[in-house]
C-alpha cells in the first residue's frame, strides 16, 4: 500500500503578500525609526551636555565668588578659632598639675626640685625616715598624672649638728599626661556645674 | 527556469525581514545605546550640578550673613588678641609684666625666639623678629626699664605693660610703653631682658576640629618665650595660673621649679625660681580662601561655637586668686 501525500501548495490558495514594495516600505520604516531614536537621543545628549556645561560654569562662578576677598576674613577668623581651640584643648594644665601633685606630697617630705621632662618627672627629695619614703612612693602611685613610680635610690643623709636625721631619696615618676588632662577637665566640668 | 528565479527572489524577501531586524538591533546596540548611556550620565551630572548650585547659593547667602555678623561680633577682638596677625611679642611681654605685678613674683629674665609652623605656601620663612640678634638687657637699678627692643615692630602705639589683664581686648592704640612704677601685687623688677636670635619652630597639628569642621591650611607662627621668675610658692602658682589665662593664648612647653633659698622663717615661704618656656602664636591674614573650608563653614552653624566657648573659658574662666589657705594653694613641695 502506497501513501499518497501531496506536498505542493494548492493552486487556489494565495501566497503571503510579501511583495518587493512592502518590504521596501518596511525597511524604510525601520530605517526611519532607528534614525529617529538615534536622533532623539543625540538631541537629548546635546541638550544635557550644553546644560552640564552651563551648570559647571555657574558652579565655577559661584565658587569664585565664595573664594573672593569678601569672604577671606570669615575663613581667616574661623581658621583662627579652630587653631586656638586646638591649642587650648591640647595644652597641658601645668598650674593644675602642680597644685594636684602637691597634694600627693606628704607634709614631712620635701622635694629639691621640680623639673618634669616630656613623660618623666625625676623626684629628688628628703624624708624624715625610710617609712615616710615608702609611704610617699605609695601615695604618688595614686596620683592621676602618674603611670608608674620607680624608686631609684634611698640613702640616709648626713645630719648636721642640731638637725634631725633625714633620708634622701630619688625616684622617677612616669607621667600620664593624657589621663591627668582627662581627669582635670572632668573635674573642671563638675566644679562648673 | 524563470519560475525558479522568481521563487529565489521571494525567498530572499523572506530573509530580508529578519536580517533587517537584526541590523536594527545591532545599530541600536552599537550606536543608540552609548548615546543613551551618555544621556543618562549627562542627566545625572546636570542634576548633581543643579543640586550643588543650590547648595552654593545657600552657602553664599550664609556667608553674606556671617560677613555681616563678623564685623559686629563681640568675640572678634578676643579671638584677634588670642592669636593676632602680627607677632607682637612686646604686647605679650606687657601682659606678662602685668601678671608679674599682680602675682608679686620678680621677673628675672625674658627672651624670645620665633619660628613658623604650618604648611601653607608663603609661610616657610623664619620671621624677621627672630632673626634679630640684638640683645637688650636692663639693669635692676634702672629707674624706667624699657620694653624689649629686639622687634622692629615695637612702636609708641604698643600697649602699656600695666594694661588691665582681665580685659580680653588689647587696643592697638593703647598708650604709654613705659613700665609702671607701682602695681597692686608689689613692684615687679625686671632684672634682665634679652632677645636672642634663636630660631625654633614647632609643628602645630593641622586641625579639623570645631563645629564647622573646617580643615585648616594654616600658617600659624609659633613664638617661643622663655622667662625666669622668682617668688614664693603661692606667688608662683598664682603666676602660672595667670599665664594660662592671658588674653594672648600661650602654651607652656617646659617648666622647672627650684628653691633659691631654704630659709624657713615662720609664716614666710622660701623663695623659688621658676623657668618657664612657652609658646605664643600668631597667624598672618591669609590672602586666599579654601573652598572646602568655606563649604564647611557655611554648611554648618557658622562660626564654631565650641571653639568660641573654649577660648572664652580659657581667658575668662572663673578662678579663685586667693591663695590664703593650703586648700587652694596646695602644699609647698619644697618645704
Amino acid at each position: 500500500m502506497v501513501t499518497n501525500i501531496n506536498l505542493s501548495a494548492p493552486s487556489g490558495e494565495k501566497a503571503p503578500a510579501l511583495t518587493g514594495k512592502s518590504t521596501l516600505i518596511f525597511l524604510i520604516f525601520l530605517l526611519v525609526a532607528v534614525v529617529s531614536v538615534y536622533g532623539f537621543f543625540a538631541m537629548l545628549k546635546s541638550k544635557y551636555t550644553k546644560e552640564e556645561e552651563q551648570t559647571s560654569n555657574i558652579i565655577k562662578q559661584k565658587r569664585r565668588d565664595l573664594s573672593s576677598a569678601d569672604y577671606v576674613e570669615i575663613a581667616d577668623f574661623q581658621g583662627r578659632l579652630n587653631m586656638l581651640n586646638e591649642i587650648i584643648t591640647n595644652r597641658f594644665p601645668w598650674h593644675s598639675f602642680i597644685l594636684e601633685f602637691s597634694k600627693y606630697i606628704l607634709p614631712e617630705v620635701k622635694l629639691a626640685s621640680f623639673a618634669p621632662g616630656e613623660d618623666v618627672l625625676p623626684i629628688n627629695g628628703t624624708a624624715p625616715n625610710y617609712e615616710a619614703v615608702i609611704r610617699q612612693v605609695d601615695l604618688l602611685k595614686k596620683f592621676s598624672g602618674t603611670k608608674s613610680v620607680e624608686l631609684k635610690t634611698v640613702s640616709e643623709a648626713m645630719a648636721e649638728e642640731g638637725q634631725q636625721k633625714s633620708v634622701s631619696f630619688q625616684a622617677e615618676l612616669k607621667l600620664d599626661k593624657k589621663n591627668f588632662m582627662k581627669n582635670n577637665s572632668s573635674n573642671e566640668e563638675t566644679n562648673g556645674q | 527556469m524563470k519560475k525558479q528565479m522568481v521563487n529565489k527572489l521571494v525567498g530572499l524577501k523572506v530573509v530580508i525581514l529578519p536580517l533587517s531586524a537584526t541590523a536594527a538591533i545591532l545599530i541600536a546596540v552599537l550606536f543608540i545605546k552609548p548615546v543613551v548611556t551618555d544621556v543618562n550620565a549627562s542627566k545625572k551630572t546636570v542634576e548633581e550640578n543643579k543640586e550643588q548650585i543650590g547648595k552654593l547659593e545657600a552657602q553664599e547667602l550664609k556667608m553674606k550673613e556671617l560677613s555681616g555678623s563678623l564685623s559686629s561680633m563681640e568675640e572678634k577682638p578676643m579671638v584677634m588678641s588670642a592669636m593676632p596677625e602680627q607677632e607682637e611679642v612686646e604686647r605679650y611681654m606687657a601682659e606678662i609684666y602685668g601678671r608679674v605685678s599682680r602675682s608679686g613674683v620678680i621677673l628675672r629674665s625674658f627672651s624670645t625666639n620665633s619660628g613658623v609652623s604650618g604648611d601653607a605656601s608663603g609661610c616657610s620663612q623664619i620671621t624677621s623678629e627672630a632673626s634679630s640678634s640684638s640683645s637688650t638687657s636692663v639693669s635692676p637699678s634702672s629707674p624706667s626699664p624699657s620694653m624689649p627692643t629686639s622687634s622692629p615692630t615695637v612702636s609708641p602705639s604698643s600697649p602699656s605693660p600695666s594694661m588691665p589683664t582681665s580685659s580680653p581686648t588689647v587696643s592697638p592704640s593703647s598708650p604709654s610703653p613705659s613700665m609702671p612704677t607701682s602695681s597692686p601685687g608689689g613692684s615687679p623688677a625686671v632684672l634682665g631682658v634679652s632677645s636672642t636670635g634663636d630660631d625654633s619652630s614647632s609643628a602645630i597639628p593641622q586641625t579639623t576640629s570645631g563645629e564647622a569642621g573646617a580643615s585648616q591650611t594654616s600658617c600659624t607662627q609659633t613664638i617661643g618665650i622663655n622667662f625666669d621668675v622668682n617668688g614664693s610658692w603661692d606667688q608662683i602658682l598664682k603666676f602660672l595660673k595667670y599665664t594660662e589665662d592671658t588674653s594672648r593664648i600661650a602654651d607652656i612647653t617646659k617648666i622647672s621649679i627650684d628653691p633659691v633659698s631654704s630659709q624657713n622663717n615662720q609664716g614666710e615661704s622660701s623663695t623659688l625660681n621658676v623657668k618657664v618656656s612657652l609658646s605664643i602664636f600668631s597667624r598672618p591674614k591669609s590672602g586666599s580662601v579654601d573652598i572646602a573650608q568655606i563649604g564647611d563653614l557655611a554648611g554648618g552653624e557658622g562660626f564654631s561655637k565650641t571653639a568660641l566657648k573654649t577660648i572664652e573659658d580659657a581667658i575668662y574662666g572663673p578662678f579663685d586668686y586667693n591663695y590664703d589657705t593650703e586648700k587652694t594653694s596646695g602644699k609647698n613641695i619644697f618645704k
